[in-house]
Parts: structure tokens; sequence; C-alpha cells
């Protein structure tokens, strides 16, 4: 590892250099106040690496909400198709949530059963991150994702007159070489105020959950009346998946497509949908709604947790951001617990 | 799923009807300029009033396509017929599927309208409550929309002929919404959206150009109405608005599913 800095209005002429790793994905401002992951390559002024959250986070670079898996012409053979193939690209502006995020997903779709469409666009992912300062929807700190040591090629920091630049691996420390001109040795100066900014933000996280022995909470509250009291509140529209960073779950069917081919496609999907566990025969495990609740939080703090020793909730606060009728992760476990 | 075509030496055998409804399906089906062309080379449209007079009214028709509401004695007669010919019968719109726009008026008192009528020019109409196809005879397939959309029309042909059901998005339209990256209508605009009680396939076709879902595809398997209604009434929108909103294709043909207490649909 290796710490350099950079002159903040050299940052454009950073994005520019990018390109060379690949398409470029910032945050750019959608709607006001809304932002999204997009390219910006043509236009780098549009990167707003100070937005606190995109909706849908950085897994769409790696499995497009709806790709093709598989077609054929009609009458043909069918044949893999490159539409989640993205080649190569650049995400810039990964908060460490997301980094921790990232490598969820990798456990996820490269560790047991290498997912090929995962692999493919991953092994091509430059990461370059950026660091944040929280809201009142962060919750990270608790849950010990709100710095990251590895996982990123390049780690940004904004500090006093300067940019830390923090190079995680050789394609980092290849992007520096190849930009010499952007970047100076780091000093003390930086180092101290790189350390009191981490202080500060510590201090700044108001949210905070409670993760003590929270999968034997929750073992012992499977029947409690709040996963049917959030039943009756939840619409079941899915936006906490669809936004959640480590909500990975999807569906493929074959489908027949308006030119009478063929086509075999994965879709994002989600435990919240009756559709998702019901089988043959119309029998669906998790008919109630209530149910489907409790499993995705169960998911996240307790599945996960026996599974691969961690949570897979980094605390990104999105879905907080996104449930149209308020319901509120961190709420929802104090309640669990009998803490709020 | 599989469907069981007849298919003997020619072409599987079509019929496209209309029962009471704006047409909007059926003119959707004539949009699909190019693929009408190839359509019609694959089946036989044997039976269709709004393309031509000469139509065998009698035959076997081995796929009937029937759009609207029953709104009249004759419309059920007419239906009943269609049901007897066909083998594989599908609702088109959500008006055959749910009801739609005109069970709107099912609210309002029968022997109100028949005083509002003008009794002078108005001939005799031998209307009844406006309910969907779907509630009086058995459908193989629902296509809901309003209109349909022309893709997952001539997907569901082309898996017809292929001898399997299509199967059709159960989502609802937040899942599309989300994916789309719209700012949400209820969080951001504080307005009535109905996409978390409606079935996706649109692509959130609405929310996507700033506008509010407004349900046109019907309710998905178990819609959250109760929670949906308290969501909105939090937010501080008026009953008036809400209900207004709701109403538009939370027609009384379905307000009876998804209320909670009340499970699986009526038929
Ligand atoms: S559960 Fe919510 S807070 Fe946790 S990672 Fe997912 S979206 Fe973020
Ligand atoms: S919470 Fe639900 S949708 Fe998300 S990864 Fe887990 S099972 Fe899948
Ligand atoms: S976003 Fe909220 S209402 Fe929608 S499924 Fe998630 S918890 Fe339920
Ligand atoms: S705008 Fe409507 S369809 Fe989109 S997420 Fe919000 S409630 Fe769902």
């Amino acid at each position: 590892m290796q710490t350099l800095r950079m002159k903040p209005d050299l940052m454009a002429e950073f994005l520019e250099a990018l390109a060379a790793w690949g398409r470029v994905w910032a945050p750019v401002e959608r709607e006001d106040g809304l932002f999204s992951l997009a390219v910006i390559d043509g236009d780098v002024t549009r990167a707003r690496p100070d937005a606190l959250r995109t909706a849908v986070p950085f897994k769409k670079l790696l499995l497009k909400p709806r790709f093709t898996m598989l077609q054929s012409a009609a009458g043909g053979t069918p044949v893999e198709s490159a539409d989640n193939d993205a080649g190569a690209q650049v995400l810039f502006g990964a908060h460490a949530c997301d980094i921790h995020a990232l490598k969820i997903l990798d456990l996820l779709f490269l560790a047991d059963y290498p997912d090929p469409y995962y692999r493919r666009n991953r092994e091509r992912l430059v990461v370059v991150g950026y660091g944040c300062w929280p809201d009142d929807r962060c919750f990270c700190d608790s849950l010990n994702t709100s710095t990251a040591d590895d996982g990123f090629d390049l780690f940004l920091t904004p500090i006093e007159d300067g940019i830390q630049v923090v190079v995680g691996s050789s394609v980092g420390d290849d992007i520096v070489r190849a930009n010499r001109h952007l970047f100076e040795p780091a000093t003390r100066r930086d180092a101290r105020h790189y350390l009191e900014r981490l202080s500060t933000r510590k201090e700044a996280f108001k949210l905070k959950l409670d993760v003590t022995a929270l999968p034997f909470v929750l073992e012992l509250k499977k029947d409690d009346p709040v996963w049917d009291e959030l039943g009756r509140k939840c619409l079941c529209c899915g936006s906490c998946s669809m936004v959640c960073p480590t909500c990975s779950c999807f569906n493929v069917a074959d489908e027949v497509t308006a030119d009478s081919g063929a086509a075999r496609v994965r879709t994002w999907d989600s435990c919240l949908f009756r559709d998702y566990a019901t089988v043959a025969g119309g029998h669906s495990f998790r008919g109630d709604r209530g149910d489907r609740v409790r499993n995705r939080y169960y998911h996240k703090q307790e599945a996960f947790v026996r599974e691969f020793g961690m949570p897979s909730c980094v605390g990104c606060g999105r879905c907080i951001d996104n449930c149209p009728t308020g319901i509120h992760v961190v709420e929802v476990f104090q309640h669990v617990r009998g803490t709020g | 799923m599989t469907a069981h075509l007849p298919r003997g030496n020619g072409k599987p055998r079509v019929g496209i009807f209309g029962l009471t409804g704006c047409a909007g399906d059926q003119l959707q089906i004539l949009n699909c300029e190019d693929q009408l062309l190839r359509l019609a080379d694959a089946v036989a449209i044997v039976d269709w009033e709004m393309t031509t007079s000469d139509n065998d009214r009698n035959c076997r028709l081995d796929i009937a396509f029937v759009e609207g509401v029953v709104a009249t004695v004759h419309d059920l007669e007419r239906l009943k017929k269609i049901r007897a010919r066909t083998s594989f019968l599908v609702a088109i719109g959500t008006c055959a599927v749910w009801g739609g726009l005109p069970a709107m008026r099912n609210l309002i008192p029968r022997d109100l309208l028949d005083r509002e009528r003008d009794a002078a020019t108005a001939r005799f109409l031998d209307t009844a409550e406006a309910l969907p196809a779907t509630h009086f005879v058995p459908f193989d397939l629902e296509l809901p929309g309003c209109p349909i959309e022309r893709e997952e029309f001539l997907t569901t042909v082309n898996s017809l002929l292929f001898g399997t059901v299509p199967e059709l998005p159960a989502i609802p339209v937040c899942l599309e919404c989300k994916t789309a990256e719209n700012g949400c209508r209820v969080i951001h605009h504080q307005e009535v959206c109905c996409g978390a009680m409606t079935r996706g396939g649109c692509g959130a076709r609405c929310p996507s150009h700033g506008v509010a879902c407004a349900g046109c595809r019907g309710p998905v398997e178990e819609p959250n109405y109760d929670a949906n209604i308290t969501m909105f009434a939090g937010r501080g929108i008026s009953w008036v608005e809400i209900s207004a909103r709701m109403k538009h294709f939370s027609a009384p043909a379905w307000m009876r599913v998804g209320l909670e207490g009340v499970k699986g649909h009526e038929s």
C-alpha cells in the first residue's frame, strides 16, 4: 500500500485519465438531490463524488437488472449472449460500505460456484473509492464497514487542501505510474489531517445498530408479533431489495420473443415477492407477507452470519431512503430486540 | 403449462373479439405492423369484426382473444358462444381481466343512472353492471394492460404457436421503476402512486415519464391496499385524492382482492 496526495483541481484530469482503464461510471445528479451511477465519458464534470448514495448501487455494473443469457433466432440453436458483458469498467466514487458490499457479492458469486456472468465483469472492474461523510441514515460504523483497508484499486479521501490517494492494488499502481504528474508524495501534515478526519467522522455517526448477539436474538424472536405487524405495513414492493448493494437474488426464465426467437433471461428478484417462493403446483413457501418481510431481515442478520460469519447488511441506508412506507431497518431490529 | 392447440392440416384458427370497451387492445394488435404480416402468415385470422366483415362466425377456434367488459346481456351471450367454440381463450386488456375503467361506474347506483338517462333521446339499452369477461367464463390466459403491451401480445401468440404458455411478469411496477432509477412519486413527490399494488411488465412507463402509476395493469397477486392507503394518508394526501386515484383501476371488480382478511381471488 502506498499513500500519495493529489491537488483538488486535478480531479477532472484524473477522471479523464481513468478512461484508459475502461468506461468510467460515477455518481451524477439525475433529479434534484437524486443520484445515479452513469457513464461520464465525454463529460467528466458531471461526476459528483460528494454524492452520498446512488439509489441503485454498483451491482448493476456487474449484473444488469435484466439480461439475456442465451438466445436463438426463430427455429435456430441457442447461443451464448454477450448481453451482460460490459467489458472494462471503472467504478469511481465507491464508498467504504460499497467496497464491503462488493466483497460480499464476491463471496456469493465467486466462492462456491463461480457465476460466469458476474465473473466476466468483475475481473475487468477497476474500483476507485471515495471518502464520504455520513448522514442520519448511515450506520456502517456499527457494522465495521465504515472504512476499507482493501478491496479497491485506488481510494481517494478529501483532506484539507488536497485529496489523499491510497494505492490498493497493482492496477491502482499502474494508474498512478501512468499519470505521475497528477500525484505528489503525501506529507506528515496530510497524515495528521486524515487521522483527524477519521475521528471526527466516527463522531458524526448518529444512527447506530446494536449487533451484539443479533443472530441469537433473531432466533429467539422468530414468532414475534413484530413480523406480522411489519407484514401489515410492508407493500412488498421490493424496492429495498433492488437498492440493496448485497441483495443478489435473481430469476431465470425462458421466453419466446416477439420475433419468434427464444431467450433465456435473468432478472433481479426479491424475496418480498409472493412469486419468489412459489413452486410448481402453485404452493408458496412464504405465502404470508409477514414471513417474507422476516426473511429479508433474517437473511441479512441471521442466515448470512451463520453461513459466512458476518452480516450481509453493510449499513448503507439505501433501503431506508427508498422504502415508500417508511420501514426502517435499524428501527426494525431495535423493535425486535425490545429496545426501540 | 402447455397449450394443446389442435393442429390439423391448416394453420391454427384465430378469432379476435371486443365486448364493451374502447377497442384499444385490438388497435394495439393492429399496431404490431411489421410482425402482423408474419403473424397473418402463421395463423388464420378467421373472425375479426374490426378488420373485415367477411368472418366465419361459427367455426371452431384454436385461439381467441377477448377484449372488454360484459356490460350488456348481448355481451354475455357473445362471450359464452366464443368460449364454447374456442380451445384456448385469452383475455386481453384490463377491462376483460379486471373490469378496468367501465367498472368504475359500478359505484354509481343503477337507479340513479336510469333517472339521469335522457329518456327522450336514449333508446333502451340492455345494460348491466360492468364486470370483467373473466368473471363469467373460464379463460386460459389473461394479458393485462390498458392497453395491452404489443411485445407481450406477440410473445403470447408465438409461445402458443410453439405449444407453450408464456410466463407473464408477476412482479410489481416498483421493481421496474427502481431499476429504471426513477425518483419515487410517493417519496419524492408525495403523490398517490399505484406502483406497489400493480403488476409490472410495462417497464414502469408512467413513473419513467414523471407520472404516478395509475394501476392500469391491474393488481399484483397480493396487493396490500390497506398499507398503501395508510401510507398515502400518512403523507398528508386527502382521502378524496387517494380514492380518486385508486378508483381508476381499483374498480370494484378487484377492490375485493387484497383487502385484509379476504384471501385469494373472487372468480
Ligand atoms: S439492508 Fe439496507 S442498509 Fe443494509 S446494505 Fe441493504 S440497503 Fe444497505
Ligand atoms: S434479502 Fe431477500 S432478496 Fe435480498 S439477497 Fe436475501 S433473499 Fe435475496
Ligand atoms: S421497500 Fe418497504 S414497502 Fe417495499 S418491500 Fe421493502 S420494506 Fe416493504
Ligand atoms: S414511483 Fe411508484 S412505481 Fe415507482 S417506486 Fe415509487 S411507488 Fe413504486
